[in-house]
């Protein structure tokens, strides 16, 4: 099941490329974190954005009368600053699903990360130094949706890297090891 | 006898929540600032269609931030 709305695979991608790209790399697939993922962030962003309306009823409905002795301008202030905070929420969430991006090239494995507005990381493997790939799917949406987490693992210790909840994981892991063979065969 | 209703429309209390309000919304602009150099950044580091659109919506949404900060110190 895809959303064209939150596309998060994408096979030989066109118009698609990153900054540290080599002249003969080629992307082979470029991946973000399922869809269902941004599900938790929307529904509490739908909650919160009716919340005032809510509340405002329920003060009407048990006469609690909460909001008469504040004057109509802070009460407008208020709402304003809610929206406010309800937008950078859902803003900072889109962001960072965006932006935490995997990508499988016929050189390396590039994985972007936007962990907040002010740090950000990428982490590339090189193919040939990739030792297993396999795949991990767990939980009750994993299963349903087909996504989970594809592990590399590489000689070196400190270069072992996940890509996380990403949509099809056994897809993704066939296409490491075929390239991580055509691209050992070839160094040989 | 001071009522509730009193205490809270009086001059003090409205001018602690103007300074409030405008110290959220300029803080809010500076975020709306941040979130156009971190989309700058990211969209020069991952070419993609979308990633103009990106651009200029942070720039609509750091726009708005600055109408709602003017609005908090022209209206309230």
């Amino acid at each position: 099941m895809n959303l064209r709305i939150f596309p998060a695979f994408f096979d030989h991608p066109q118009n698609i490329s990153f900054a540290e790209q080599e002249v003969d790399e080629r992307i082979e697939l470029f991946l973000r974190q399922h869809w269902v993922k941004n599900i938790p962030w929307i529904f509490l962003t739908i909650l919160a954005f009716i919340a005032p309306a809510l509340l405002i009823q329920l003060d009407q409905f048990l006469k609690l009368n909460l909001f008469r002795p504040l004057p109509n301008e802070a009460i407008t202030g208020g709402l304003i600053i809610w929206y406010m905070l309800i937008f950078a929420y859902a803003l900072e969430k889109f962001l960072f699903w965006y932006y935490n991006i995997y990508i499988v090239t016929n050189i390396h494995l590039v994985d972007v990360d936007f962990l907040n507005l002010l740090f950000r990381q990428i982490t590339e493997i090189e193919l040939k130094d990739v030792e297993s790939v396999r795949t991990q799917i767990s939980g009750v949406f994993g299963p349903l949706f087909n996504f989970g987490n594809v592990i590399i693992e590489t000689a070196a210790k400190d270069q072992a890297s996940s890509f996380e909840d990403v949509p099809q994981p056994d897809v993704v892991a066939d296409r490491i090891d075929d390239l991580r063979q055509t691209k050992k065969e070839g160094s040989e | 006898m001071i009522t509730g209703s009193d205490i809270t429309s009086s001059p003090g209390v409205m001018l602690t929540f103007k300074i409030a309000f405008i110290s959220f919304a300029a803080f809010y602009f500076i975020f709306s600032l941040i979130i156009i150099r971190q989309v700058s950044l990211m969209a020069e580091t991952v070419r993609t269609q979308f990633g103009k659109v990106l651009k200029f919506l942070s720039l609509v949404f750091a726009l708005a931030s600055l109408g709602i900060l003017i609005y908090f110190v022209m209206k309230l």
